[in-house]
Order: C-alpha cells, then structure tokens, then sequence
C-alpha cells in the first residue's frame, strides 16, 4: 500500500491494513498513530467516554489495502 | 551485534521458591514427584502474592517452554492441573473481587476511559514517568521485568484461535500473524525485543530474569495465559487483548521517546517504534473485528469480554504503582537489583 502526502513524497506499507491518518495529529503522518484521541486530565481517565472513542470521533479509520488511498 | 542466538533456543532452570505452594511445584518438578498440598495452604495464600504468583506463572510454563531437567508429559500432569486450577479460582476471584462489574457491565463502558488520553502529565502513567526522567538503569529494569511477557509476546493470545469463527477468527489471525513477524523472523516480536535486551545489555536467554520479577509483573502474563488456555474464558481473553492493543500505541512512543532520550540503542528504540504504527492498526482490527465479531456471534458473552478489560487494567494498574513506588523512592523495583 502507497500513500501520497500533499509534498508528493511516497510512503510505503505492508502491513495487512493500514490506518491513514485524517486528523493530521499523527506524528507518523500519513499513518495513524492513535493521536486523535480526546483528551483529559489525568483523573478523568478512567471517565468512560462518549460511545466508542475513535469509532463515534470517526477522525481516523483503518482501511483495508486499496480503500481510501489517496 | 553479533549473530543472533535464540532467546528461547533452550528451556530455563527451575526458579527459586518464594513460598510454600512454589516450592511444592518447584520440588515436585525438579525432583519428578507428585505434588503435594493442600487446598487449605491454597486457601491461605495471597491472591497477589509472590508465593501463588510464582507457583502459576512455573505451571504455566509447562505449556510454553518447560524446564532444564523437567520432563515435558508433566505439562498434562493431572494432580498438577488440578493444583493449577485452585490456584486459578483464587487468582480470578480476587481479580473479580477488585475489578467488579456494574450493572448491565459494556465492552464500549469498560474500554471507553482506555480511549481517552491524559492531557498533560499523568503521575499514575508508568509510560509517563519512563518518558520524562527514567533512567538507563530504569529501563533496564523495566525490561528485565517485562521480558516473561515480550519475550513470549503473543503466544498466550494464539492459544484463543482454535476457539474462535468467522470474523472474529480471521481478525485474531491476521494480528496474530503481524505480531508473529509477517512470514519474516527476524521480526517476530519477541525477537525485536530480544534485540532491545541486547541493546541495553541484557541477558536474552528465555526466562533468565523470572527470579529478579515481581509478583504484579508476573500476575500481568499469569492472567493472559489463564485467559488463553481456557475455552470458558475466550471472551475475557479477547478483552484483554483489546486492553493491550488499545493502549499500546500511545504508551509505545513514550517509551520510544524514553529510549531515544537514554541513548539506548537502534534496537531499543525501534522495538516501542513499531509499536506505535502497527498497534495503531491492531485496535481498529481488534476492536471492529475481533470484539464485534465474536460479540455479533456470541452476544452472550459480552460481560466476560467486559471482564477481561477490568481485568487487565487492574493487573496493569497494580504493577504500576509498584514500579513508580520503587522509582520515585530511588530503589530498584525488581526483587533483585540487576548487575550492572
């Protein structure tokens, strides 16, 4: 799987499915690194958050290879 | 570095005892008896101990790695597995005791706090601490500590495949097969692990700091193989799973970046780095597969996945606090120091 990110420079994956990153938080941009998350302070970890976390913030989606490939 | 010698080419020495119940298993081992004792000695031991710990965690590597000297048909010995099976009971019922489910008990409920990261410093965060001020010698410690776990990483998972179908089956496999190396064994995980061990100077040889491990690390891999080698317990087993794969990425690249700062090594560095994409991957393939996958086919077993969560969280939480208990009051937080 080969990724192009907007300077034109190519990032290759072989992974079984690759996880794009579409938040750009990812500090291993075009690959998502879980840096969508929503955040709070320490004592509100354990808070259980709204639904499923990155399913209902949906900023990232893991994408079998070929799907959203820009 | 030189050639690579597998971590696991041989089988390790018995441990030391660290009570009466581990000293029965040892001696029954070592000696090639019957074990000996009773359920009230059981009964009496502490859940979380290093005694029970120790004599669960020697049991259990009869069906992963055996022993020196300890002939392997012990590993379906069945006063042994009986033995095992109190010790067990004890184990997950204090767990349950300490990690209780509510009322009408979610997976989405129990995994939602993993989900949400800290902002800022977390004082409770193991990872948190490692990444701002861990030492070299702390990182050596934590991987000494580590390494009945990662040394061995994902095999106490696999135990789960031939339990489960479908969806869930084939997203536990393709996993399975990333953490396995991809067709490639130099990348087996538990390989790049023994190259991190390597990079700060450990010992790789399978099993060879189990003495210098405390009891709440060893209660972290305990409670995977207890998960993995009972079918009844399939769903708790993927809810650990999730646990691990969830948190994973985030932890990884603080402890990347605690590498990085020590100058640990390429290795060392690249074992968390790794970790930070591909598990990234794995909690979308574990959460919209593996989870909904078994819980579309067996709904019923929703409040055990949601057990396996608490389960670990809690397992993980106690060698937490034990680790930084030691750290910020400058002691070694193995049960020996290692040498240096």
């Amino acid at each position: 799987m080969e990724a192009v990110d907007r300077a034109g420079k190519t990032c290759v994956s072989n992974r079984f499915v690759v996880a794009l990153c579409v938040c750009r938080r990812s500090r291993s941009y075009p690959w998502c690194d879980t840096s969508h998350r929503r955040r709070a302070r320490g004592e509100e970890r354990l808070d259980p958050a709204d639904g499923r976390g990155a399913r209902s913030g949906a900023q990232e989606e893991g994408g079998r290879d070929g799907g959203d490939v820009p | 570095m030189a050639t690579y010698r597998e971590s696991r080419a041989l089988s390790p020495p018995l441990p030391e005892a660290r009570g009466v119940v581990s000293a029965s298993v040892c001696t029954a081992l070592g000696e090639g008896r019957a074990v000996a004792i009773t359920p009230e000695t059981v009964a009496a031991a502490d859940p979380f101990g290093d005694d029970l710990q120790l004599a669960l965690h020697v049991l259990y590597e009869l069906h992963y790695q055996g022993f020196d000297g300890v002939d392997d048909r012990r590993e379906w010995d069945p006063e042994l597995l009986r033995l095992r099976h109190h010790l067990e009971d004890r184990f997950l019922g204090a767990v349950r005791e300490a990690a209780p489910g509510g009322e009408g008990d979610t997976v989405d409920e129990a995994l939602a706090g993993l989900l949400v990261e800290p902002r800022g410093h977390d004082p409770t965060s193991m990872t948190h601490f490692l990444q701002r001020e861990g030492t070299r010698e702390q990182l050596r410690e934590y991987a000494a500590l580590r390494s009945p776990y990662h040394l061995k990483e994902a095999d106490p998972h696999a135990w789960v495949l031939p339990r489960l179908h479908g969806r869930a089956k084939a997203g536990m496999v393709a996993v399975e097969f990333d953490e396995f190396g991809a067709g490639h064994p130099e990348s087996i995980h538990a390989r790049l692990f023994a190259d991190l061990m390597a990079d700060l100077d450990l010992d790789i040889r399978y099993g060879h700091y189990v003495d210098a491990t405390p009891a709440e690390a060893l209660a972290s891999v305990n409670l995977m193989s207890t998960l993995g080698l009972h079918r009844a317990r399939r769903g708790a087993l993927v809810g650990h799973f999730a646990v691990v794969e969830v948190t994973s990425s985030p932890g990884s690249r603080r402890l990347a970046q605690a590498m990085r700062r020590t100058g640990a090594g390429p290795a060392a560095e690249h074992f968390y780095d790794e970790h930070v994409e591909a598990d990234a991957v794995h909690e979308q393939v574990v959460r919209r597969e593996v989870v909904a996958g078994l819980l579309a086919d067996e709904p019923h077993l929703e409040p055990d996945v949601a057990f396996g969560v608490r389960a670990t969280v809690l397992v993980e939480d106690r060698l937490a606090a034990r680790l930084l208990n030691a750290w910020r009051a400058g002691r070694s937080a193995l049960r020996r120091p290692l040498p240096p």
